[in-house]
């Protein structure tokens, strides 16, 4: 099943070269892809794109079988609010609100009542290992555990597909790897599909699916088979 | 919006809590002064107007017509027995007293001043008007021992006229048949209005008048009538223009045009102040918004990448502004309530201020003052600063509306 597909995508912005050139690929249901390349190559502009957040010069993109140009903006932030997780780099959690009501907040924009609401955001952080730090203000949470908080938010509306722009950029390497471990976790025992941006080696030995951006365009593609499932198999 | 979003809305506007204290102040002090200073006006203007009606008009007059404007003792009307009997039955109407008015001559051995005779039915008057409870010497036409004609007159003509209790004065005026009438009284009592009205007022008896004037037995020259409620005014005046369409019937508000065109003078410069406070207000509620949001726009674009809608980003907005304009508008209330019900009960001296006498329509203005509670002032300054709150909110939201997600997500 198709989750997110890009036909002829491109993008351009006034006064400005083209920052995408006809990008045309298909993330499927289950897939754990990476986007790689280096700094400005158009990585975050493909996860924007993808995600509805902005709008495509020309070309078209389907996301969980909705052309994205023939909605509106208001529908495409319900399809975002129901379909779709989103982890940035620099975490973004709300710092007025604790971990747990950080994890809340979709669901409280999907009008789940507030005893499920608080269930399921106890249940996302159980999953990320945090459900004891669920009332601390992400202020007295350290990198890492700011970022999980962060992908516990992102899951718990169970999302077709997380878009992770560079989730390991800020963390180190302990954490980055908790990260990834826990990315893994939720594709393989939850069927979630993931489409990253990085440039991180250690991102992109886990992805079973590698997208090579450069200069706008996807230069090629790799398949491969995950480093943590030739580990189990080697195991 | 669910409570979830109006706790965030909540602990959004105390992120800064001195931007928001000043904002928070700016209403407070403002709603504060707003709903004390209504109340401390209408305890002024009620002032003024209780001596418009209680020491001139009662609410509402009825005469010939012309006779308020000229004051011609020929306007007189011969008969008011109709107009008794409509009087006594109407339920509205709590007294009403006949009145002789004339203006001329009135001369002591030592002096003399041109006045206005008010002939008068006592046991009437007293019903309608506030002499009586304002006599500093003699009486308001009671136990009369002396014989002759009594005369009731103010403290500013007793000295103009250097006269005492049982001196005699001669009136001099001219007749309704355009003969000169003349009469001897003797001073019965001395009032005092502090007003200007006690050295130009000479109360007689109706029967004296109307000899005085060479008047029939039932002629008079107008009826002042008090009602027991004042909200029931243009009623009454409006069923006695009806029922007697041939007489002048004028409220106390046509009487005392200029009187009521200084409340308007008074309401206009309140107006105007409270359009500057409620501007402060107004630019420091869309302000401390404004910078919020400002600060907040990273967040703004996450909210939209979560999948937050334009609408609920700008009703998020109007809540927040709408919580800071409660809390600034609660303490207003609280503080100006309290402060107007302190003064309302100790009073509030203005002599400070003055150096002179201040007089309105010729009346003392007294320099301790008591403000109303009129709550009504509250619902009204309440409904206006969260209506300007919300006008105030359009900066802030035009803001978000243009707000793109991409661009929101790169600001830091």
């Amino acid at each position: 099943m198709e989750i997110v597909r890009l036909i002829g995508v491109t993008k351009s912005y006034t006064g400005i070269e083209t920052a995408l050139k006809e990008v045309s690929f298909t993330i499927k249901h289950g897939e754990f892809a990476a986007l790689a390349g280096p700094s400005g190559s158009g990585k975050t502009t493909i996860l924007n794109l993808a995600a509805g957040l902005d709008e495509v010069s020309a070309g078209k993109i389907v996301l969980c079988n909705k052309d994205l140009s023939k909605m509106s903006t208001a529908d495409v932030a319900s399809l975002r609010r129901k379909m779709v997780g989103f982890v940035f780099q620099a975490y973004n959690l709300f710092p007025v609100l604790t971990a747990l009501e950080n994890v809340m907040y979709p669901l409280a924009l999907n009008h789940v009542s507030p005893r499920e609401r608080k269930e399921r955001g106890m249940a996302a952080l159980k999953d990320i290992g945090l459900e004891e730090l669920a009332h601390r203000m992400p202020k007295e949470l350290s990198g890492g555990q700011q970022q999980r908080v962060a992908i516990a938010r992102a899951i718990v509306n169970r999302p077709a597909i997380v878009f992770a722009d560079e989730p390991t950029a800020n963390v180190d390497s302990t954490n980055a790897i908790k990260i990834l471990d826990l990315f893994n976790q939720l594709n393989e025992q939850k069927g979630i599909t993931f489409l990253f941006s990085s440039h991180d080696p250690r991102v992109l030995e886990r992805a079973n699916r590698i997208l090579h951006v450069g200069d706008g365009t996807v230069q090629r593609e790799e398949k491969k088979t995950p480093l943590h499932a030739v580990e189990a198999i080697a195991a | 919006m669910n409570s979830f979003f109006w706790k965030l809305c909540w602990k959004n506007i105390w992120r800064n809590k001195r931007r928001t204290f000043l904002a928070v102040n700016a209403i407070a002090i403002g709603a504060t002064f707003l709903i004390y200073i209504h109340n401390y006006q209408d305890a002024l203007h009620e002032q003024f107007i209780s001596n418009a009606i209680r020491f001139q008009n009662g609410h509402i007059m009825i005469s010939k017509p012309g006779f308020h404007e000229y004051k011609e003792s020929k306007r007189f009307i011969r008969s008011t027995t109709r107009l008794d009997k409509w009087l006594a039955t109407n339920p509205a109407v709590k007294a009403a007293s006949p009145q002789i008015i004339a203006q001329g001559l009135l001369s002591s051995a030592k002096g003399g001043a041109n006045i206005f005779y008010v002939g008068i039915d006592p046991t009437k008057e007293r019903l309608t008007t506030h002499y009586h409870e304002r006599m500093v010497e003699g009486s308001y036409f009671e136990n009369l021992k002396k014989a002759g004609k009594p005369i009731v007159i103010g403290v500013g003509l007793k000295e103009r006229l250097k006269v005492r209790l049982g001196s005699k004065l001669v009136a001099l005026t001219q007749g309704v048949d355009g003969s000169i009438g003349n009469e001897l009284f003797y001073v019965a009592g001395i009032f005092n209005t502090e007003s200007d009205l006690d050295k130009s007022l000479a109360f007689i008896q109706l029967k004296d008048a109307r000899a005085l004037l060479s008047m029939g037995p039932q002629a008079i020259h107008q009826v002042s009538i008090l009602l027991k409620q004042e909200t029931t005014l243009d009623e009454v005046q409006s069923q006695l223009k009806t029922t007697f369409p041939r007489a002048e019937v004028m409220s106390w508000k046509e009487v005392q045009k200029h009187l009521m065109a200084s409340i308007e003078v008074y309401h206009s410069a309140t107006s105007f102040f409270m359009f500057i406070i409620l501007f402060i207000s107004a630019v420091g509620i869309s302000n401390s918004i404004l910078m919020g949001i400002m600060e907040r726009t990273r967040e703004f674009g996450v909210m939209m990448a979560i999948g937050t809608a334009k609408a609920d980003m700008v009703r998020m907005v109007l809540a927040e502004t709408l919580l800071l304009s409660a809390v600034g508008i609660f303490i207003g209330n609280v503080v100006g309530l309290g402060i107007t019900l302190y003064f309302h009960y100790q009073g509030f001296d203005l002599a400070w201020l003055t150096t002179q006498e201040v007089r309105m329509n010729g009346a003392l203005v007294q320099t301790v003052t008591y403000p109303a509670i009129h709550y009504i002032h509250n619902v009204t300054i309440t409904s206006i600063i969260l209506l300007l709150s919300l006008v105030a909110a359009l900066i802030p939201i035009q803001f978000i509306s243009k707000l793109k997600a991409t661009t929101a997500l790169k600001s830091h």
